[in-house]
């Protein structure tokens, strides 16, 4: 698949950046099986229609994730997208139409309930949402602090071994103020993986961030997906970093789906609104406007 | 006029909203506290917050209310024969009211303020959610710590207040009418009931709750801007003296009968 190339690359080119080789070197990303969609999907979003103070912010959305598999959900600003990713994990509930998480409707059931189908979940937050009063490893150890089946050893290797895959070793007592953009980024999906997430939802994960750092990110991800086996729903309107690393891309307008399909499908596709999105492009005038800039 | 209805109308609604909110947040707490999910790290830190960094604010406060309200009591009772009295009538006075009541208001300008820019900000930068995705009940893991702080802590404070409230006076009626140690305190335990000061204490337990509950609810309850983190701290403050002083009232009513 186009998208299992070298997505770094891909994504710089697409930048317009020119990387030298003092630039830090991108996470490598691992070569991906296909993804079989014969089964049960893993979550299924079903005509679901989400409106805040008589406001329509999701309109008749749906549509399946299969296990594996690395989604994105990409739109314009005010689409939709991160409350779409807030109905997902049950911090929102929609208005009308159902989301199933493992064949289980999640939409009606109590906090409680939710509480334990946030067990096979993860989320990043657009600006990390750390806790800034905790250090790194407090952070990341966050969801397992009470589990009276882990030892404390065991905890602090678990620890250790996420921050070693997000590459942030030997950060454990640092505070979250003192690391960067790109290092709570890490951190922040450190900290989702480690209850063993079936599916982690990525919200904007590359907002605030250069774009190699960007870049190096959505690699993560993809490296996490795989090594991991988890399935990954990343909401953002970086679209080259998303063309490079999801299987497929839903693309909301208007609160609606606009359409949902591979990299290589929304590339090609012709449809004004979708064309003029995945390739950079404005209205008319604006375009224009910008080439004459 | 039918705009001034609306707007009185849209005044009450909002009112019994908060009520509502407050109650049951308070609730949701009880029901946490009931159940024993309390989380140990979190609520030794709280009562570390709450109760130890706020006792020198508390004792300065004490000591000084403590010297002024001497410094007149003295005076007149010099003047009205009753010197021997006046030890008596002020830890009388500590323990009833001012011991309480401006301790608590004191712990409500530093620690309910902290409490909901604390939470306010934890709202806003998503980290309240981020706890939901964690299963974790923001409510068991942030406010049920600083209610159980308000509650443990404000009650140990009047004590306090009231020792240093009653010393503070001592300096004063020494300084002033040149009144001794003994004849300071002495006048205090014949006279003094226990259940006064107890009065105090379980004054110290209720503003307490207020505290912890109204803080953290302005913190829960904040609009995700960083202005509103604010304006939550200022509410704070302001609805805690508010319901501070409603609720002496009715408990001095209750326990004074």
């Amino acid at each position: 698949m186009a998208h299992d190339t070298d997505v770094v690359a891909e994504a710089e080119r697409e930048a317009g950046i020119e990387v030298g080789e003092e630039t830090a070197r991108p996470v490598p990303l691992p070569a991906r099986e296909p993804i079989d969609r014969s089964g049960q999907p893993l979550l299924s979003v079903q005509y679901v229609t989400r409106q805040i103070d008589g406001q329509t912010i999701i309109d008749n959305v749906s549509f399946n994730v299969w296990p594996g598999e690395i989604f994105g959900i990409m739109g314009m600003s005010g689409s939709g997208k991160t409350t779409l990713l807030r109905l997902l994990i049950g911090l929102d509930r929609p208005d009308s139409g159902e989301i199933l998480f493992k064949g289980e409707s999640i939409t009606e059931l109590s906090e409680d309930e939710l509480n334990r189908v946030r067990k096979s979940m993860g989320m990043c937050f657009q600006y990390s949402a750390l806790f800034d009063s905790m250090t790194v490893a407090e952070n990341v150890g966050f969801a397992v602090r009470n589990r009276r089946d882990l030892s404390q050893d065991q905890r602090r290797r678990r620890v250790a071994e996420l921050l070693d895959m997000v590459e942030m070793e030997g950060t454990e007592d640092r505070m979250p103020a003192d690391l960067s953009g790109g290092m709570r980024k890490r951190v922040s999906i450190a900290r989702a993986l480690m209850e063993e997430p079936e599916l982690v939802l990525y919200d904007e994960p590359s907002s605030g961030l250069d774009p190699i750092m960007a870049c190096n990110i959505s690699g993560l991800i993809k490296k996490v997906s795989t090594d991991t086996g988890s399935t990954a729903i990343i909401v953002s309107h970086d679209v080259p970093n998303l063309l490079g690393i999801c299987d497929r891309i839903l693309m909301l307008h208007d609160q609606k789906v606009q359409m949902i399909g591979t990299p290589d499908e929304l590339r090609e596709d012709d449809t004004p609104v979708v064309h003029r999105f995945v390739h950079g492009l404005g209205t008319a005038d604006m375009t224009e406007h910008c080439s004459m800039r | 006029m039918l705009s001034a209805i609306a707007a009185f109308g849209a005044y009450i609604l909002r009112g019994l909203e908060y009520f509502g909110e407050t109650s049951e947040l308070h609730l949701r707490t009880l029901v946490h506290l009931s159940r024993g999910n309390i989380e140990l790290k979190p609520t030794i830190a709280q009562m570390a917050s709450v109760g130890v960094s706020s006792l020198p604010i508390v004792a300065v406060t004490m000591l000084f209310s403590g010297m002024v309200f001497s410094y007149h009591v003295a005076d007149q009772a010099m003047l009205l024969g009753a010197g021997g009295f006046v030890g008596w009538a002020v830890a009388e006075t500590m323990a009833r009211e001012l011991g309480p009541a401006l301790t608590a208001i004191v712990v409500a300008a530093r620690a309910g303020s902290a409490m909901a820019a604390e939470l306010g900000t934890m709202k806003v930068t998503e980290q309240i959610d981020a706890l939901r995705t964690m299963a974790t009940d923001p409510v068991q893991y942030l406010v049920v710590p600083r209610y159980i702080a308000g509650l443990a802590t404000v009650p140990m404070l009047v004590l306090v207040a009231d020792v240093i409230g009653v010393s503070g006076g001592y300096v004063m009626a020494n300084a002033t009418i040149g009144m001794t140690a003994d004849g300071y305190f002495g006048s205090i335990p014949g006279n003094l009931e226990i259940w006064t000061v107890a009065a105090g204490v379980i004054k110290g337990i209720f503003f307490g709750i207020i505290i912890a509950i109204i803080g953290c609810h302005q913190g829960l309850y904040t609009e995700k801007a960083s202005e509103e983190v604010g304006r939550a701290t200022t509410r704070a403050v302001v609805y805690c003296i508010m319901l501070i002083y409603a609720a002496n009232l009715a408990l001095t009513v209750v326990l004074f009968p």
